[in-house]
């Protein structure tokens, strides 16, 4: 009898001890972090919400020293630039309808067919600047000798970061003895030139906001009380999702969650998100500053919740792909993860109370029964079983229902501020409702010599609840203020992946291009 | 020559508890007709323990410190041979959504009423609510009796207050005075039942439920949940001849209609519809007026019955439209 040889330490078992260590780690932070720690009651304070400020967003008027400034006729180069985490195929569809052929009501304008190329994102913001010079100035030159056209003709049409980095190209280009601007006049759309909350807040570069919003949702819903496979939706998108995200559900609740979250901004996990925030360098700086060219910005305002739109607009681009083909500027339903969160909401919340009902059927059988030890058990196991479905689905029926405003807050389009306003006394009354709630300055207020009216007493708080219009990423304030801008434009209804191709953006790029826009003539572009 | 085997123990036991169960189902313990209305008002909120700083807090657990509220109307009705419970909401939650406007559980089950439809509830295990009908407006017993009592293993803490064990660590308490259910968790969670008596019997007037949970800043917090309750209109006993459909003026002109149930009872129909001589429906609501109330219908001249699902009742009454 052979002994049966000693396993050998190998390459390939590494994985595997990672794979153990990390979920040793896991378990180990899961339990400390489930002791129950001492937890006073009731002290706490009480909130109350105030009415919410909406925040009214008024760009500044426009400037007209451009209004002077026109094209050479004839052809002219757009160049296209995409977002964080974009690719060529961003602008392409718009970019080959726009040189020929048109979509229904959009014609076709004197413009030479330049693919959208994409650009590295793994530096500085100054990096991705220098590699974009690079190219357009290429491209540029190549136009001027192929086709006779003026380098100052062409222009720029970008889409969120892109415009921030041709506004960085732009404050290059006032270094004349260094670079040769290859464009003059740039069309932004939703880019944040005062900065972002969103990328920075939701990558694994800023706080990770991201990760902690899946983790949330995952260690939610996938309560045994509530998984039933047959109300899943058809998250087929679900694919894309980036792979740092995809490892954190699946570290946080396996194969669920795959299924479940319908959210991503895998995009975002780029270390220059750091130099989009509101407080870093190159945003204070071209807030500041008006452009040497003119210069037009478009920014969405997005309807509420823009949560859900803007993560069904993320990931819905396969199955609008056929009609993207015929129309480029199709782009624009955003409603079926809405219509699905409102009816998980509904459904969450009768779950929880009819359980809250079975709860307190179990318990009132249990007191007809309580002479029998067998029934008095089942019904105090049953009521225990309610009371574990009523939490599991209350929780699920918050998550649905918060989940829009908890990433408006990643986003800095929610704020919420509180303040102590008072004290809440409450004291048990004689008659209906049990207890009497009144407000008093001071806690020593609060009090009763009738050992029946057990007063108690919390702090009370006020919310003040801020809100601001935003694109479902960047908000119009951020988009849509750029001192020295030829026009400011509002996309309404228009969410930050929906602006490149939406109807409200092909009808606004028509009047631009047909010089409708005052103070923008220089965009004005021969029809075909 | 086969034999049949004699089942396990278990099967025996699972025989046996559940005969026992179904001879003592509580359904029996409402023997006269009803109908009862309450409305409800629902807090919930997550709450700090101290007054502590909220700026180190995850967005989540920032929203969950906002107080929600929301309002239902709630009807329990039973006509001698089922209960039903149904809950209507009032208000409305966020624009964007479709608010959930009812509940139901009576012999048919439970549904709840979604963008103008009823729907099957959610059931996730359908042994949760077997032994029980939907839950009943009035407890019969409050304290169990000394033999109960000892049955129960329950220990007097204090005059009036008996506590026992019950499942996975939770212990439940009862007190006289005043009025008073809890349970309370081994994770200091706690459930906690006021009630008030009344002549039918104790009444729950008051729920407060609460669950300890430690956020990312390390603060302690409470998920908390409160109802209130306003004291029961209704009547028991001589429920059928009350919840007569009673319409006003008729024959009909433009005025609106008054419609009100016998007894004058605050009541919240599931449908209302409008019949001609035919049977065909002229006019029909999933979102009928509260009675009594008022009703305006557009129909042509002719000889209507209204017709209005209350419950498990199907009132109606007849009228002209002139």
């Amino acid at each position: 009898m052979h002994p049966s040889p000693r396993p050998e330490f190998s390459a390939q078992r590494l994985p595997m001890i990672l794979t153990l260590s990390l979920i040793g780690i896991v378990v180990a932070l899961l339990a400390s972090s489930a002791q129950a720690q001492p937890c006073s009651w009731p002290q706490s304070p009480r909130m109350e919400a105030l009415p919410t400020n909406p925040f009214s967003f008024e760009p500044p008027a426009p400037s007209d020293a451009f209004s002077a400034k026109t094209s050479s006729s004839g052809e002219r180069v757009f160049f296209y630039l995409h977002g964080l985490g974009g690719t060529g195929t961003s602008w392409n569809l718009v970019a080959s309808r726009t040189a020929y052929g048109g979509s229904p009501g959009y014609p076709a304008r004197q413009v030479v067919f330049d693919m959208p190329y994409t650009y590295l994102q793994n530096g500085s913001l100054q990096d991705a600047a220098l590699e974009i010079d690079a190219e357009l100035s290429t491209r540029a030159f190549s136009a001027q000798l192929l086709h006779g056209i003026d380098p100052e003709d062409n222009v720029v049409i970008a889409h969120s970061l892109g415009g921030i980095e041709a506004l960085i190209l732009d404050s290059l280009y006032e270094d004349t003895a260094s670079f040769t601007r290859p464009f003059g006049g740039i069309i932004m759309l939703g880019s944040a030139i005062g900065g972002s909350d969103a990328a920075y807040a939701l990558s694994p570069w800023g706080q990770n906001g991201a990760v902690q919003f899946v983790e949330d949702a995952c260690s939610i819903l996938s309560d045994p009380w509530l998984w039933m496979p047959s109300v899943l939706p058809p998250l087929r998108w679900f694919g894309n999702l980036d792979p740092l995200v995809q490892q954190a559900i699946q570290n946080s609740c396996a194969n669920l969650s795959t299924l479940l979250i319908p959210f991503a901004l895998g995009k975002f996990n780029q270390p220059l998100v750091a130099e989009i925030q509101p407080s870093a360098t190159w945003p204070a700086k071209l807030s500041q500053r008006s452009p040497k060219i003119p210069v037009v910005q478009l920014y969405g305002v997005e309807e509420e919740p823009v949560f859900w739109r803007t993560a069904y607009s993320m990931y819905q681009s396969d199955s609008v792909g056929l009609a993207m083909a015929q129309d480029p500027f199709s782009f624009d339903g955003d409603d079926y993860l809405v219509d699905w969160a409102a009816d998980q909401i509904a459904r969450y919340k009768a779950q929880s109370l009819l359980a809250q009902a079975s709860a307190q059927a179990h318990a009132q059988a249990q007191s007809q029964a309580w002479f029998n030890p067998v029934a008095s058990l089942y019904h105090a196991w049953q009521r225990q079983r309610a009371e574990e479905q009523f939490s599991a689905a209350a929780k699920a029926q918050q998550w649905y229902a918060q989940a829009n405003n908890v990433y408006k807050e990643y986003i800095g389009a929610r704020d919420i501020g509180m303040t102590q306003a008072g004290y809440w006394c409450r004291c048990r009354g004689e008659t209906e409702p049990p207890f009497m709630w009144t407000i008093v300055a001071q806690a020593s207020d609060c009090y009763s010599n009738d050992p029946y009216a057990q007063c108690h007493v919390w702090p009370r708080w006020e919310v003040q609840i801020t809100e601001r219009p935003n694109d479902g990423v960047v908000l119009a304030s951020s988009a849509g203020s750029l001192p020295g801008a030829v026009a400011h434009i509002e996309l309404p209804q228009t969410n930050h992946q929906q602006m490149r191709n939406s109807q409200y953006t092909r009808d606004v790029f028509k009047r631009l291009f047909n010089g409708q826009i005052p103070g923008g003539p220089f965009f004005s572009t021969s029809l075909r | 020559m086969h034999r049949q085997p004699f089942p396990p123990l278990k099967v025996c036991l699972i025989y046996w508890s559940g005969w026992t169960l179904l001879s003592l189902s509580p359904a029996a313990g409402q023997s006269s007709p009803y109908f009862f209305q309450s409305d409800e008002v629902h807090h919930r909120a997550l709450r700090l323990s101290q007054i502590a700083d909220t700026s180190g807090l995850h967005p989540a657990e920032r929203e969950s410190l906002l107080p929600l509220e929301w309002r239902i109307h709630r009807q329990w009705y039973d006509p001698g041979e089922a209960p039903t419970v149904e809950w209507f909401f009032d208000g409305t939650d966020d624009l964007w959504q479709p608010p959930l406007e009812g509940l139901q559980w009576g012999p048919q089950g439970r549904s709840y009423f979604h963008r103008g439809a009823w729907h099957p509830a959610p059931t996730i295990d359908a042994d949760l609510d077997q032994g029980v009908s939907p839950p009943s407006l009035f407890f019969s017993t409050l304290i169990p009796s000394p033999e109960e009592r000892a049955a129960l293993s329950a220990i007097e803490r204090s005059p009036g207050v008996y506590e026992w064990a019950e499942e996975a660590g939770v212990t439940h308490r009862v007190q006289s005075f005043p009025p008073a259910w809890e349970w309370i968790g081994p994770d200091s969670s706690m459930l906690h039942w006021d009630f008030i008596a009344l002549p039918e019997g104790w009444f729950l007037l008051h729920e407060e439920r609460r669950q300890m949970r430690t956020l990312s800043n390390g603060a302690c917090a409470w998920d908390w949940t409160e109802i209130h309750r306003s004291l029961p209109q209704g009547q028991a006993g001589t429920l059928d001849g009350g919840m007569a459909l009673l319409l006003s003026p008729n024959p009909r002109r433009e005025e609106s209609l008054h419609l009100q149930v016998a007894l004058d009872l605050p009541i919240q129909p599931a449908l209302m519809e409008v019949v001609d001589v035919h049977g065909r429906i002229a006019w029909s609501s999933t979102n009928p007026p509260r009675l009594p109330g008022y009703l305006d219908l557009q129909i042509p001249p002719g000889r209507y019955t209204l017709r209005v699902t209350a419950g498990p009742y199907q009132l109606s009454q007849a009228f002209v439209q002139l």
